[in-house]
Order: structure tokens, then sequence, then C-alpha cells
């Protein structure tokens, strides 16, 4: 299984790697830990301030910690991987000592989101849609819902029945697109909300997107 | 791109125009003038909070698929940064800002073919209620979120410039500890003694006194 071989990743730490490097690199800070190395400057560089020096057999447990937290956190969102996630968690054990070896294989560790897990923990165009449905039906004021893939997103409108703009209802919705959001982030899902112009919705959405739910006919 | 203060003040100055605009009858203008001083205070954060390049600006840290291409439009991807990073009242708000500019500017123009026309001007869903909202809710609370009074001292201080890597992190504890230029200048030495390095803090001083401002001492 080659996606296990996380901790070899040499490449530039992506966004969500960076990101997550970023809370393990606080951790660091709260921690009162320093690495004293200098072989990547450019990495290393951000945790030398000034703090408490530690050892490497130290340090090399506190990024196990990390790692690990890392993975117990994905379970509530990974749920139907969760033996694919005890496995990987019984696998990924830093074993060097290293401290540019250490702070790499931290990132390759948190790359596991960015380049495994939200890839097969992918839910299907359809599953998306269903939830989208099944969010908004319950809105009385939403009238229609179409869907197109567009980049790396479900681009969503929706059509509300009002003819003058609510900002508390925008907000009300809001609020579910954040939990949609959070449940399936890939693809992303990008929504509109179309005030009711008595207007053909056909000459508003792509030609090629899809009604998923129209309140008219059920 | 710009740097902060140019972020600042063109946040400021699109503030400016969006409440000014709050007693005359172009509500949609003040409404679009609103959101985009909100991403010119989000922008503000990014460069600030942020010592990577890439990372201080929107356009710059937007992945890009297997060919080159851009997975997300800047939009996009500035509210997924702030989703990611940043309170959901945060998204919430500038979320609601972007649908609420996005209506008003580009409703009376989403007809793709002759067959049909709008019946009515984007600008007449709007009423003074709906720009209120925008700019003493909605813009309000994302200046506070991103905690923008704080950003702009910060800014002033030039900590980043003293020693970028020290910089980088004093900058990340003020963001993460303080909410306003105010609660930071109320602190004492010796209760920030808690949270920084007394390297961090004569840091910390000799850049105050540059703007002939102190830490209190007791």
């Amino acid at each position: 299984m080659h996606d296990l071989v996380i901790a070899s990743s040499r490449s530039t730490p992506s966004y969500l790697s960076r990101l997550a490097f970023r809370s393990a690199f606080d951790s660091l800070i709260y921690s009162n830990i320093v690495i004293e190395h200098e072989a990547n400057p450019n990495l290393i560089s951000y945790v030398r301030a000034g703090y408490e020096t530690v050892s490497s057999v130290q340090l090399l447990g506190h990024f196990n910690d990390i790692v690990l937290n890392i993975l117990n956190n994905a379970r509530p969102e990974y749920g139907d991987l969760q033996d694919e996630l005890d496995f990987k968690k019984k696998s990924y054990v830093l074993v060097t000592n290293n401290y540019d070896e250490l702070v790499y294989d931290a990132i390759g560790a948190a790359e596991i989101f960015h380049t495994c897990l939200p890839i097969k923990s992918d839910k299907s165009i359809e599953e998306i849609e269903l939830e989208i449905v099944n969010t908004f039906k319950k809105v009385p004021e939403i009238s229609a819902i179409y869907t197109q893939t567009y980049r790396a997103e479900l681009q969503t409108t929706v059509f509300l029945s009002l003819k003058e703009y609510d900002n508390l209802l925008i907000h009300d919705l809001l609020d579910m697109e954040y939990d949609l959001q959070n449940k399936f982030p890939n693809p992303r899902i990008a929504i509109s909300y179309i005030p009711g112009l008595n207007q053909d919705r056909r000459t508003i959405v792509h030609p090629h997107a899809k009604l998923i739910y129209d309140k008219i006919h059920g | 791109m710009a740097e902060c203060a140019v972020h600042l003040a063109q946040a400021d100055h699109n503030e400016g125009m969006a409440r000014f605009l709050l007693d005359k009858p172009f509500f949609d203008w003040s409404i679009t003038a609103a959101f985009y001083s909100a991403i010119h205070f989000f922008e503000a954060r990014l460069f600030v909070e942020f010592a990577d390049p890439n990372e201080k600006h929107t356009e710059t840290s937007i992945p890009v698929d297997s060919e080159g291409k851009l997975k997300f439009t800047p939009h996009s991807w500035r509210e997924q940064l702030i989703r990611t990073r940043y309170s959901k009242e945060t998204w919430k708000c500038f979320r609601s800002l972007r649908e609420s500019s996005q209506t008003a500017r580009y409703l009376s123009n989403m007809n793709r073919d002759a067959r049909a026309f709008s019946l009515k001007p984007a600008f007449s869903v709007f009423s003074e209620k709906n720009a209120r909202f925008s700019v003493e809710n909605d813009l309000t609370s994302v200046k506070r979120e991103l905690k923008i009074d704080l950003v702009g001292f910060i800014h002033s201080l030039e900590i980043d410039k003293a020693d970028p890597i020290r910089g980088a992190l004093i900058v990340g504890k003020l963001l993460d500890n303080f909410g306003t230029r105010a609660e930071l200048l109320n602190e004492t030495k010796d209760s920030l003694r808690q949270i920084f390095s007394k390297s961090d803090i004569d840091l910390l001083q000799a850049q105050l006194a540059k703007i002939e401002t102190s830490l209190k001492t007791t």
C-alpha cells in the first residue's frame, strides 16, 4: 500500500499540510520546545525562537503524539475508514532521530489528509446532492435547486421564492451551508442564493446544470 | 497585490463609502462597497499573520491541479481560507456580504440568452434595512473577528522586520491572545511573561518605543 509511505514525502508542503504543520508548530511553541538545528532553514527556522532545547528523543515522542492526535481527530469525518485509520496509526511511527527528518515527517503525516484520506472518503456527487436536498427542502422559501460541477466545485444554485432580499434568512441558510461544507469537503459545495424574480430559471443556471429539487413538482 | 497598510487604507475607504450610502437610495452599492471592504480587511490580516510570502495573499496560495490550473477562483479560495482558519461567525458574515453583493451586482445580468428578461432590476430587491445589516452587522463582525484593530497595530510595530523569525512567532502569539490594541497595552510586562519569553518582550518593547508607546510596568 504505497500511500502508507507518507514519511518519505519530500515534496513542497501543500496548503493543508502547512496548516497542520502550523498546528504542530504551535504545539511546540506552547510546550516551550525548540529545535536547535540548521539543516533546513525554511522549515526549521520557524521553530527556532530561543526556547529551551530538548533532546531528539523528547522531540521524537512529541511529534509522534502530534501525529497520533491528528489521526484521532480524523475519526469523526472519516468514520467509514476506521480500519484503515487504525492501520495507519499502527504503521506510522517516527523512527528517525534526525531533527530535519522529524520536521519533514510531521509534514508527511499531515499530508495524509491532503493526498490520501480526502480522496478516498469522497462521497459520490449523487450522495452529496441528496444531502443538499434533504438539508434545504425543510426551508419553505426555497423553490428549486440546481447543481453542476466546475473545477473542484459542485456549484449549487438555490432559488428562493422571496422578492426582496432577507439577510436573516440568508444567515440561516449559511448555517446549513457551513455544516454541508464541513461534511463534504471534496468537491467543495459552492452555493448561490437567487431571489425569485418570476423568470425562467433555466435562463439563469448553466445549460448543463441538473435540477435536483423542485418544490412545485416535489 | 498590496501590503497590509494599503489593504487597510482601501478597506477603510470602501467602508466609508458603504456607510456614506446607507441613507441614500443606492443600497446595492452600499452593500457592494461593504463586501470589498471586507476583502481588504481579510487580506490585511493574511499579510500580517503569515510569514510565508505565498500565504500572505489569497491569490498566491490557491492550489493548482496536476495540469497547473487553479482549482478554485480567488473568491472561492478566500472563503475556504476563512472557513478553515477563523471562526464560523467570520465565515458566515463574510459569506453573507459576498452573497448579497453578488446578487446586487449580477442579478440583472444573469440571463444567458434573449428568451427571458429580468422583470425587476437587481437594486429593487434591496432596502435600507438590507444595507444596514450588511454594514452594521456583517462588516462589523468581520472586522471584530479578524481583530483588524490589532492587525493594524501589529503591522505598525514592524516586529517582523526587526527579527523575521522571532517576529513571526510573536505576531502569532499576539493574534492568538489579544483582541485589540487596548487589550495588549493594558497588560503588564509581568503578565505578558506567561505568554512571551523575556527576549520576546524586549523585542516587543523596543518596537513599541519606536512609535512612542510602552507596556505597563505594574
